[in-house]
């Protein structure tokens, strides 16, 4: 009985209860929703968000905002397809050498905004066609298929029945909300996003742990864009594309502030879980895919709203993270 | 009363802004034990020269001594080693955190169990210490668990000095306490500030509040165009607190006021 008390205190709960609802209608609504081959596609689906997901979070607790993350994963995609086809090297560097290149992607935003001063919307957005344009020039627009069985292996793997996205997904979450709400470094993240001039009259390293969170955000696109292309046998030019508007939705559904200083990693999995569900059986009862772009818009707008009536955070101006 | 100690001696104490003569060969210093107020009119050097004592600026002339030994405050951690701490008018406080958490911004306690492999926080401990120390500075403060946005003013002014106690501070300095506050609300950080006096070496008051000031203040210096005008020991006025009043307000403005009760 207590720890259903604890359970339903936990800012995450509300949530939860939708998911459960949405779930039991579900069953209801279409025969084929508790399949295991719809599970399965429905988790799958979910991964790459959910993975990249836990980097965000941290990053909006701390009033961060990377809208480059969709093309990070194309690009990273398509130059780890090539390091194997063209460059024929052995897929252990080839993931190094692209989780490299997520670092310096997030290092180099990470720089812009502590350093230079630039504003993360800003910086990111021009990063998101940045490198959407790299991902059209290196390799001409032409998608890169063949990439081995090994390669293929990360993404398409079977492990107990379940394909690895997935797992890489669980491990994500579990580790991701843990250390979001015990480690003292990831902590410092709900301060800063709280009172940034106060953290750092506090002593907390700010310029430090804003420069890391991109990074791992960074870091964790790149390791995305492997999976992807691994599971999908291939690197295309669109890989990746749209990624960030869903992440983000997924993280503000999920109960983070756009201001930061609020947020968690179950939290925004709960968010992109609905998501998902909610297009999932709408698919299923035979409404267009034309519909998605307009579902997430619709949940987002539902969600917010629902939050913003029942009082639960004070909303700060949005103005201010975009003319800081 | 001449053999009082100073925690606080500061001489000569010039500040420059640009062609600005902010603060000029002022001399400050603060008593073992008492409340000291700080008070002038708008530009006339109060937060410039609490700024300097607390490391947010350096001054261009003059030395301090703090404790009987020269110190040297080049930035915040300095004058908080020093066991100085500003309590700034926005408070520092994080709103979306609660009691515990604020108290422990950037300085959590680590875990000493299996946790300290992952870098966890221990925060039972924390909790422990941060309730048992209201309990001894006896602040009636609603639930713990409550997000710091939540607290009335005078609360919020309460989490900031406990924060200060909490962490063994010695002096505390406030920048308008009372400023925006209602007047019950006042009443109560004046009360709250009373009872910090018995936890701490000295306590300096900036206020434009003279009445607030009269009733926690032993002493107070004003200055007056960067210039310090005047030290007025409350004691030697006894009961004649027109009298004070009329006299720090003619020090502020530097001019003669009709006596408004004749």
């Amino acid at each position: 009985m207590k720890f259903l008390k604890i359970l339903s205190r936990q800012r995450e709960f509300g949530t939860f209860l939708v998911v459960v609802v949405i779930f039991i209608t579900m069953s209801f609504a279409s025969p084929y929703f508790m399949s295991k081959t719809n599970m399965h596609a429905l988790l799958l689906a979910l991964s790459i968000q959910t993975v990249i997901g836990v980097g965000m979070t941290i990053l909006m607790v701390s009033g961060g905002f990377d809208l480059s993350v969709g093309s990070v994963v194309g690009l990273t995609g398509i130059i780890s397809a090539l390091l194997v086809k063209k460059a024929g090297l052995p897929v252990p560097a080839v993931i190094l050498l692209t989780l490299l290149v997520g670092v310096g992607i997030g290092l180099f935003h990470g720089l812009m905004v502590t350093k230079v001063g630039l504003n993360a919307f800003i910086v990111t957005l021009a990063g998101l066609s940045l490198y959407r344009g790299l991902t059209l020039i290196v390799n001409d627009g032409k998608q890169v298929a063949q990439l081995g069985d090994i390669f293929d292996n990360i993404g398409q793997f079977k492990l107990l029945g379940i394909q690895m996205p997935i797992w890489y997904a669980i491990i994500f979450i579990i580790v991701g909300d843990i250390l979001l709400r015990r480690n003292k470094y990831l902590r410092q993240n709900f301060f800063i996003g709280g009172n940034e001039t106060a953290a750092r009259l506090l002593g907390i390293q700010v310029d430090k742990v804003l420069i890391s969170n991109y990074i791992l955000i960074s870091v964790i696109a790149a390791f995305a864009g492997i999976v992807w292309t691994a599971r999908m046998g291939a690197a295309t030019m669109y890989g990746g594309a749209g990624l960030e508007l869903k992440v983000i939705t997924a993280v503000i559904i999920g109960g983070a502030s756009l201001s930061g200083g609020e947020g968690s990693v179950l939290g925004t999995f709960l968010g992109s879980l609905i998501m998902v569900l909610i297009i999932n059986i709408l698919t299923l009862i035979g409404i267009k895919i034309y519909w998605q772009n307009f579902l997430i818009g619709a949940i987002l707008l539902f969600a917010v709203t629902l939050d913003v009536l029942t009082i639960k955070r004070r909303e700060r101006n949005i103005l201010k993270t975009m003319t800081q | 009363m001449s053999n009082d100690t100073c925690i606080i001696n500061a001489k000569n104490i010039t500040k420059y802004f640009g062609s600005v003569v902010a603060l000029d060969s002022v001399d400050f210093e603060l008593k073992d034990g008492e409340v000291l107020g700080l008070v002038g009119d708008n530009g006339a050097g109060k937060s410039t020269l609490i700024k300097i004592l607390s490391g947010a600026i350096l001054p261009n002339k003059g030395s301090i001594e703090v404790f009987g030994q020269p110190a040297h405050i080049k930035n915040p951690r300095d004058a908080f080693e020093l066991g100085i701490e500003t309590i700034y008018q926005d408070l520092a406080l994080f709103d979306n955190l609660n009691f515990t958490e604020n108290i422990f911004a950037g300085r959590e306690f680590s875990s000493r169990g299996a946790g300290r492999l992952f870098g966890f926080v221990d925060g039972k401990r924390m909790q422990r210490d941060a309730s048992k120390r209201i309990k001894s500075i006896s602040i009636n403060l609603p639930l713990l668990t409550q997000k710091v946005k939540q607290l009335s003013g005078g609360q919020r002014q309460a989490v900031s000095i406990i924060r200060a106690l909490f962490w063994g501070q010695k002096v505390i300095i406030m920048d308008e306490p009372t400023a925006a506050l209602g007047v019950r609300e006042a009443a109560k950080v004046l009360e709250l500030i009373e009872e910090t006096k018995k936890h701490v070496n000295g306590i300096i008051v900036i206020t434009h509040n003279i009445e607030h000031i009269i009733k926690i203040a032993d002493r107070v210096l004003v200055l007056r165009n960067g210039k310090r005008v005047g030290d007025v020991t409350f004691k030697d006025y006894g009961n004649r607190l027109d009298e004070l009043h009329n006299d720090i307000v003619k020090l502020i403005t530097g001019a003669e006021i009709i006596d408004y009760k004749a």
